[in-house]
């Protein structure tokens, strides 16, 4: 984690940052440029909820949320302390949330906990049965934590995202950061452990 | 790090997420975004309208509640007591469903239906561990239907002088706790493409000149006539018939407006029936006469306003809510005059029929339907008001004697 801020370079973000500014400025006036924003965006945000619900239907209707909210607010959003791909995250970050939410409401009404829709096959004809098993055992054990764990693990490990990039996201200190990914590592651990996956 | 969490990492970094893509949703999410963009600048006008007819569809297609993706639970409160007795509720479902569907323009539309709101007509009086009860057993109902885990027990079909009204569906739900509850509820079991797919078709008829309007409803502030709803039924070529509320575009546009507070409130007046009937009056509509009942409503700042009900000059053909009341006391008294089996929802339903005639001369003929093998039971079951002649968002009406 000590090479954290080798993974993208300063000029690369702040190239990027730029570039984001000038979009999002030309999509609050042109329709044009909104569909050129949405189509920056969408597979990353749409790829952030999948590997967060496992679930297609899910994915599809937060994702639906998050560019519906985004757009309707775009005209108030000011470039200040986070950059509009952080603020899309943190939109879906915060779907993603009210939908764990509704979902332990469900699991405590009667409904049950609903399960995540893994591929029948391999896709991309890259997934082995024992990868499909990893990923189904992680996933149950990451919705045995709590949101702001499973948030920092996924957002670092499936999304590749860095400590600076994940600290604009969720509007917390490096050092909560840290925090947060040590303990959410220490619990995955252990819940996989009592899942019987021994790691070598 | 320490070594545990080392190996923990090393773990995640070999974990491959399985990946989905979904170009259809994608390519109709970015349609219906950038849609959304272009009509929020298309002017105030045209911006106001779009607002209005949401506002109206909300409130009054009863039929157009869509199946949703996913279950979502709403919280429902409750709103007051109405002046008739009825309990009503209000859910937060505040945001309805979007359906874009291709006009008889050949132009993509946009529009939003469905709402959330319900009235019950409590057999007695309800004292504040009833009405939370009733408040709660609502949720879960809502739950149970997005589920789908509900019984079509019922079918009422309603003929008014020679003109058929939409069907209104009674649902039976079993709670958590075994009681047994029975809804009449508009056709809200529609897919998003079913839905599309029927607005398209309206849109058609509506080109073609093809609607029927059974009723206008007025509201008017400081003299003026601000929304005219005109409630449209349409007949499609599955011979199914469907009713719309529209706004009337050949209004002229009002001068004067209410604020979004002043509209809430004198919904929630509405709903809870609280206006002083203040007469009668006559007025041109879609070329017809039609004869208003006017009630006015005091809002809470001293603003007056003024809604009317309109039905068209030689017999009504939508029923209001007391024409209900009227027709639950005469069912009784109504002559048979025999039955029809007819497919509801791929199963087969037995209608009994029973010819009625209301105090101001109004036919109607009262066909309820049960699933053939519960064939003979009367057709005097007691009518579900699914609009309960207020506006109400969603359609739904729950009716619970005796509980």
């Amino acid at each position: 984690m000590a090479n954290d801020t080798c993974i993208m370079s300063l000029d690369a973000l702040t190239e990027r940052a730029e570039e984001d500014k000038a979009l999002v400025s030309a999509a609050q006036t042109d329709t044009a440029a909104a569909g050129r924003l949405f189509d920056k965006y969408y597979a990353e945000i749409f790829r952030y909820i999948y590997h967060s619900t496992l679930n297609y239907a899910v994915t599809e209707d937060l994702t639906s949320n998050v560019f519906f909210c985004a757009f309707r607010r775009l005209r108030f959003f000011r470039w200040r302390s986070i950059p509009f791909r952080a603020w899309l995250y943190r939109i879906a970050t915060n779907e993603l949330r009210m939908h764990h939410r509704r979902q332990k409401r469900m699991i405590a009404a009667n409904a049950g906990l609903v399960d995540a829709e893994y591929p029948e096959g391999a896709p991309s004809g890259e997934m082995t049965a024992a990868a499909l098993d990893d990923c189904r055992l992680l996933h149950r054990a990451l919705l045995k934590m709590g949101q702001k764990y499973r948030t920092v693990i996924v957002l670092r490990y499936f999304e590749g995202k860095t400590l600076t990039e994940i600290c604009d996201i969720t509007n917390k200190r490096e050092g909560t950061i840290k925090c947060r990914l040590h303990r959410a590592l220490a619990q995955l651990k252990e819940t996989l452990a009592q899942a019987g996956l021994t790691l070598r | 790090m320490n070594t545990d969490n080392e190996r923990i990492e090393k773990f995640l970094k070999g974990i491959v997420p399985p990946e989905y893509e979904s170009d259809e949703h994608r390519r109709q999410l970015r349609g219906q975004i950038l849609r959304g963009i272009e009509s929020g600048r298309g002017g105030k006008r045209l911006g106001a309208r779009w607002k209005t007819a949401a506002l109206a569809l909300g409130l009054l297609c009863a039929g157009a509640a869509a199946t949703e993706l996913t279950i979502q639970t709403h919280h429902y409160y409750f709103e007051g007591r109405g002046t008739d007795g009825a309990y009503h509720f209000q859910s937060d479902r505040s945001e309805p469903h979007d359906v874009t569907y291709i006009g008889a323009d050949g132009k993509p539309h946009h529009m939003n239906v469905g709402g959330g709101g319900s009235s019950i007509s409590a057999g007695r009086e309800l004292d504040a561990a009833g009405i939370e009860r009733a408040r709660k057993d609502l949720e879960e109902e809502d739950v149970l239907r997005q589920q789908q885990a509900r019984e079509l027990v019922g079918v009422f079909e309603i003929v008014v002088n020679g003109k058929p009204v939409d069907r209104t569906f009674e649902y039976k739900y079993v709670l958590s706790d075994g009681r047994t509850e029975t809804c009449g509820e508009g056709e809200n079991n529609l897919s998003q493409a079913q839905l599309e797919q029927q607005y398209a078709e309206i849109d058609q008829l509506r080109a073609e000149g093809k609607g029927d309007i059974r009723k206008a409803i007025d509201m008017e502030y400081q003299g003026q006539t601000i929304f005219r709803t005109l409630l449209c039924y349409y007949v499609l070529s599955n011979g199914r018939v469907v009713s719309i509320g529209e706004q009337d575009t050949n209004l002229p546009a009002p001068s004067v407006m209410l604020t979004t507070n002043q509209l809430s409130e004198f919904w929630r007046l509405v709903r809870l029936k609280e206006g002083e009937f203040a007469g009668t009056a006559q007025a041109q509509v879609g070329g017809r006469n039609f004869n208003f009942k006017r009630y006015q409503y005091k809002l809470s700042d001293g603003t007056t306003v003024t809604q009317s009900e309109g039905d068209p000059e030689g017999g009504k053909s939508e029923l209001g809510a007391d024409d209900l009341k009227e027709l639950g006391g005469l069912l009784s008294k109504g002559q048979p005059v025999g039955g029809y089996d007819e497919e509801v929802n791929g199963t087969v339903f037995h209608f009994t029929s029973t010819k009625l005639v209301l105090s101001d001369g109004t036919e109607v003929l009262w066909s309820h339907g049960t699933p053939q093998s519960d064939a003979g039971a009367p057709a005097t079951a007691q009518p579900i008001s699914r609009k309960g002649g207020i506006i109400v968002g969603g359609g739904l009406t729950t009716n619970r004697e005796g509980k």
